[in-house]
């Protein structure tokens, strides 16, 4: 009976109660937060409409950041819920959010207001599995590159493009006719770049040794620096510092188009036999390979961009695509640096293809645990 | 009229350029050199307004009216590295430009490690998993939408997409895998599919850049008939 009685109490209990301390619903909820992984320049006002779009049409906010005047933002109630970031551009800026509702008869009512101050985060969250992952590339650089240096045959496959690079270098010779190294269009921040430098060594050597006519007309200053000090170097590793000058090297012009009509102009004037075409490329891929062609260069390209790949492949007689372009300057240079990276980038990629396989096999089973702890960008 | 003149010399560079499809000439190294020289000109004015006073020499000002002395040498390190440059112009002191090439290019590629790892590896692989609705990509359902409305649409975007995709991604990764031997089983397996697979994403590339490059030659020859040979006729008819 006892027990009757008390069950018979907490069901009142539980359907009475929330009518008891039930009061009108506030027409939105919203607050402020500081947006995390940041350094403080951002916060967010997350504004959840609750009231339907007839009872409210529209919410005014009131935002005050730090010293600046107030700000009115007006905010049609689409009844979705909104997140509106702030910027404060800095640490420690209070920010305040008063809220208004627009009637329908177009009076005001006061919601409330919400204020945070911005703060900044020593650790991006959001990077940490990113930065493992660099950490694990590092420990295989470093692990490979010890390898290569204590002379362990770090074994390459053969890529066909590069065996050609003698013979076209070889028929130059033989015509008696330039050889140009155009090394994209693209800066020192491009890696596409950085390899397309590492094989212009080898081929600078071999020119020197031939006693060839050798061209680079450069897009970038800074690639002209450093592209005059990798050509010197092979001129004078090949025995040759007599055939170096500065010129061989030059800035053709800074411009994505006026570069390739010059480039386009000096082929058609000097008519070299050979067209290295390895680097970063854009929309003037097609016109500086189709201008090479006319003169009836031998061709060898090479880009990891893939919109102009198709391009070289049309156009060109060898092309090294995407990665290639890597191996390439590993392959030719031999360096324990390069052979290192490349190794460990092959491990890195056999990692997460193992990975991938993985996940697609997970995923088919419906469990998320392998996509949510290793593929999902964020933590 | 000034504009007519200005019309009337953008139809002539343009005609210029084009004139080299027939053969190199005096008219299209006019307007290379012109081009070139007109470009670098304008590269350098805009890096130096754009770029020299309102990110460095300015703020550099500022900081030293205001008294802010660490910005201040913050900023004037960077200008002095930057000047190192110019010691290029010289052949004893050329060396010097080795330090602020070597600061740019490890900045630049430490910088980028993170986000490339992020956007090119990580997202993309994720990309290749699920479908941006978080569904599989190898998705029985879809598959089974071609069993009960068997249409050519049906097929290649509803049950085949996914394994394609995901097939394609895993071929492509072997077939850049340069440790491995040429005779090793899974290259050879993978190597025709991976090139396949290439050929077509390069062909279809080159359709889509192709049609762009036509509308960029179809602009043109709008410029020249729909906008300057009107104002042309105008003013030949009085």
């Amino acid at each position: 009976m006892k027990k009757k009685v008390f069950v018979l109490i907490g069901c009142a209990l539980f359907f009475f109660l929330p009518l008891i301390f039930a009061q009108e619903s506030a027409p939105a909820e919203f607050f402020l937060r500081d947006t995390p992984n940041n350094a403080g320049e951002q916060v967010e006002l997350t504004f959840r409409p609750l009231a339907s779009p007839e009872e409210v049409p529209e919410f005014l906010l009131n935002i005050t950041i730090g010293e600046k005047p107030v700000r009115v933002r007006r905010l049609v109630n689409a009844g979705k819920p909104v997140i509106l970031p702030l910027i404060t551009h800095q640490a420690g800026v209070p920010v305040k959010v008063e809220v208004q509702g627009v009637l329908p008869d177009g009076s005001l009512t006061d919601l409330g207001a919400v204020d945070v101050v911005s703060k900044g985060e020593w650790l991006n969250m959001n990077s940490m599995k990113a930065f493992i992952l660099g950490l694990l590339f590092i420990g295989l650089i470093i692990f490979y590159v010890g390898r290569a240096k204590r002379g362990q045959d770090l074994f390459i496959r053969k890529i066909p493009g590069l065996e050609a690079i003698d013979d076209a270098l070889g028929r130059a010779t033989e015509m008696g006719r330039p050889v140009f190294y155009i090394p994209g269009t693209s800066s020192m921040a491009d890696v596409a770049t950085l390899a397309s430098l590492n094989i212009l060594r080898p081929v600078a050597r071999q020119v020197a040794k031939y006693e060839t006519p050798f061209s680079v007309p450069v897009k970038d200053p800074i690639v002209v620096s450093v592209a005059q000090d990798v050509v010197k170097e092979a001129y004078m590793a090949a025995g040759r510092p007599d055939l170096y000058e500065d010129g061989i090297a030059y800035l053709a012009s800074m411009g994505q188009f006026d570069y390739s009509g010059a480039v386009s102009g000096s082929m058609v004037r000097e008519k070299p036999a050979t067209v290295f075409l390895l680097g970063m490329f854009y929309a003037e891929s097609l016109i500086l390979a189709e201008t090479a062609n006319s003169v009836g260069a031998i061709q060898i390209a090479g880009t990891d961009a893939s919109s102009q790949l198709p391009f070289f492949i049309a156009a060109c007689d060898y092309t090294l695509i995407g990665e290639e372009l890597y191996a390439a300057s590993a392959y030719m240079s031999r360096e324990p640096l390069l052979l290192g990276t490349l190794k460990a980038q092959d491990i890195l990629k056999g990692i997460l293809l193992v990975i991938f396989v993985l996940a697609v096999i997970f995923q088919l089973l419906g469990v998320d645990f392998i996509m949510d702890s290793f593929l999902n960008p964020q933590w | 009229m000034g504009m007519f003149i200005w019309m009337t010399i953008a139809l002539f560079l343009t005609l210029a350029v084009f004139s080299f499809l027939f053969r190199d000439n005096v008219v299209y190294k006019f307007a290379e050199h012109l081009f070139v020289g007109v470009s670098v000109g304008y590269t350098i004015f805009v890096s130096y307004t754009n770029l020299f006073l309102p990110r460095v020499w300015n703020p550099f000002r500022r900081a030293l009216g205001d008294g802010d002395v660490l910005l201040a040498i913050w900023l004037g390190l960077g200008i002095i590295v930057g000047f190192l440059y110019f010691s290029r112009f010289s052949q004893n002191w050329s060396w010097v430009s080795r330090y602020p090439i070597s600061i740019t290019v490890g900045y630049l590629t430490g910088y980028s490690i993170i986000p490339s790892l992020k956007a090119r590896i990580l997202s993309q692989l994720h990309g290749t998993v699920v479908d941006p609705a978080g569904d599989s990509l190898l998705n029985a359902e879809k598959i089974g939408t071609f069993f009960k409305h068997p249409t050519l649409h049906n097929f290649f975007f509803e049950a085949m997409a996914g394994p394609l995709l995901v097939f394609g991604v895993f071929v492509v990764i072997v077939y850049f895998f340069f440790s491995l031997k040429n005779n090793n089983p899974v290259v050879r397996f993978s190597r025709n599919p991976a090139l396949v697979y290439l050929m077509v994403a390069f062909g279809a590339s080159f359709g889509y850049t192709f049609m762009g490059r036509i509308s960029l030659f179809i602009g043109r020859m709008n410029f020249i008939f729909h906008e300057w040979w009107p104002i042309f006729k105008n003013m030949v008819s009085g």
